[in-house]
């Protein structure tokens, strides 16, 4: 995966760490996967409160399950299926989201909003359009920049099933993001 | 695909920083709790004393006293002295 051999020697050691109780370990682990669990939320939600909720959740459920973490699966493969499913959780408890509101109501000047890049607009809104299937894989290929095979094992789905969920992922957002071109021109 | 598509969602859907805040939604959470092993002996030590208090009670004198031996003793559980006394003088016992 992304992180280097001398990343997961550091993370084993914090983990074997964290599994006797040190309270310290657990907050090097927090600073070290913190932006990727919530970049993952963010991108899957399109909300900062949500995904600081979906964050929040995560991070509880790594220090109540890190005792069973026996290392047999890659530490960041455990921790994305953490974050994975408790995205997939939220999305379950019936939430609605409305991903640009909600980001257009967090505070931003009217200035800012202007600047924002109607670029990013766009592909935020049609990659929050997707079914969460897709959307999932869509967000661990290109905010995570994993392979298939490391999405697959992740997912718990053949590599397969993975490359036509991103095939029809591509087909739904080029469409999509051209008929949003087409609106504003 | 397009490869300006892929360049596209690499652009856009990048990481972001967590909020500091983040790490004192995640602390909060973690009040101390007293060890499960210790909650157990809490209650079973509650429980233990419970019985004995009964028991003793079930084998005083106000219970077994003239008068009053038809009184179920479970019936001080839940009234009080003066219900008690009221249901004995109408002649219910």
């Amino acid at each position: 995966m992304v992180l280097d051999a001398q990343q997961r020697e550091v993370d084993r050691e914090l983990i074997v760490a964290c599994q006797r109780g040190d309270h310290d370990a657990f907050a090097a682990l927090f600073d070290a996967h913190r932006d990727r669990v919530y970049s993952i939320a963010l991108r899957f939600s399109g909300s900062p409160s949500v995904a600081l909720d979906i964050a929040q959740d995560t991070f509880l459920k790594l220090l109540s399950k890190i005792g069973e973490f026996r290392g047999e699966a890659k530490f960041e493969s455990w921790l994305y299926r953490l974050v994975v499913n408790s995205c997939l959780d939220h999305r379950r408890a019936g939430r609605k989201w409305s991903p640009l509101a909600t980001l257009r109501a967090s505070g931003e000047s009217v200035l800012q909003r202007l600047l924002r890049s109607e670029v990013e607009e766009n592909v935020q809104q049609v990659v929050a359009r997707l079914a969460p299937e897709l959307r999932m894989v869509v967000i661990l290929r290109y905010t995570e920049e994993l392979s298939y095979d490391e999405i697959a094992e992740i997912l718990g789905c053949p590599p397969g099933t993975v490359a036509s969920r991103l095939n029809r992922a591509h087909k739904l957002l080029e469409r999509r993001l051209s008929e949003l071109r087409g609106k504003h021109v | 695909m397009s490869k300006s598509l892929a360049t596209l969602l690499h652009e856009e859907l990048g990481r972001v920083p967590a909020p500091a805040q983040l790490w004192d939604r995640v602390q909060l959470p973690r009040t101390p709790r007293p060890a499960a092993s210790l909650r157990l002996a809490w209650a079973a030590a509650l429980l233990l004393v419970s019985a004995v208090g009964l028991h003793a009670f079930l084998k005083s004198e106000a219970v077994h006293a003239p008068g009053l031996v038809r009184l179920q003793a479970a019936c001080h559980l839940c009234h009080g002295g003066d219900d008690l006394q009221a249901v004995t003088l109408r002649g219910v016992y």
